[in-house]
């Protein structure tokens, strides 16, 4: 009798139902080591601003939101292939735990320059704040994942949603 | 609320309907009590909430709304207080008031246009690796 030993990663990738991440990542076998490699960078970022007691972005963390937030889990896998700045991951969690997204700066030139600037309000405590800053293009992928809305007829982006992923 | 009226709203994935319509609400309610609608498990804060599994939530404008609802039931004092969404297979159902606020109109509003964007089908691209 032999044991298989599942990598957790694919475990919880294939568990969000992303198996496009694995199989259309060129070339496939070295996908995972490189969103294990994002994604340790990205909780080192996340340590460094919050502590080893705040929000984290380790396999085992994210298998615990995946119980009781599958689609948080799937939305924050879906920027793995194309993120540039795991900082950007932070923040993407920071959305989904209640941050709200109070202001917003994107500059950008055709083939000159790119920059988008976020700050995080707590929708809890006015004080609470977090910013984030990236000058790589790739990093953009955040927005389209953002929710849009009206309050009172006022401009919101609002919360972090996964994509629904064609067949 | 007496009876409520039902609005009906197409969805993609009801815990992601629930999230959006919940997370919408407690915009506008910063002091929402959040509820599960089968269990009567405590949901809030947003930030602790899951939604797995979850198909009823009850969100009250606040904790004491929701103490007032416990002892009153729908009444003229617990009128433009509570929003029951219900998500069931394609559709988030949101019941409000007979006669709603303006405020719970907005919020109806919001809900069905941020739940058009969850409609959308998109795919992301993949990257080579280095």
């Amino acid at each position: 009798m032999s044991n298989i030993t599942i990598d957790p990663l694919e475990q919880l990738i294939r568990a969000s139902g992303e198996n496009w991440l694995i199989d259309w990542f060129a070339p496939p076998d070295k996908a995972l080591p490189h969103f294990r490699q994002v994604l340790e960078r990205a909780d080192q970022c996340a340590v460094q601003r919050f502590g080893q007691n705040g929000p984290r972005l380790t396999i085992e963390a994210l298998r615990d939101e995946q119980q009781g937030n599958p689609h948080k889990v799937r939305a924050l896998l879906q920027i793995l292939p194309t993120i540039a700045s795991p900082d950007m991951l932070v923040m993407a969690l920071r959305i989904m735990r209640g941050m709200n997204i109070d202001s917003m700066h994107l500059e950008y030139e055709e083939e000159q320059s790119f920059r988008l600037r976020v700050r995080l309000k707590s929708m809890y405590d006015d004080k609470e704040i977090d910013e984030y800053e990236t000058t790589d293009i790739h990093d953009a992928v955040v927005l389209r994942h953002f929710g849009i809305l009206k309050m009172n007829d006022r401009p919101a982006f609002d919360g972090f949603y996964p994509l629904r992923v064609g067949d | 609320m007496i009876g409520g009226q039902d609005i009906l709203i197409p969805c993609a994935e009801p815990s992601v309907a629930l999230d959006l319509a919940t997370r919408t609400v407690t915009r506008y309610w910063s002091e929402a009590h959040l509820e599960d609608g089968e269990s009567g498990d405590v949901l809030s804060p947003y930030r602790d909430a899951h939604f797995a599994g979850i198909r009823e939530i009850l969100i009250t404008k606040t904790q004491q709304a929701s103490d007032l609802w416990d002892k009153l039931g729908a009444c003229e004092a617990t009128n433009g207080t509570l929003i029951h969404l219900l998500a069931s297979g394609k559709t988030l159902t949101v019941v409000i008031d007979d006669e709603p606020s303006e405020e719970m109109i907005n919020i109806v509003r919001e809900i069905r246009g941020s739940l058009i964007q969850e409609l959308f089908t998109s795919t992301a691209e993949t990257k080579v690796a280095a």
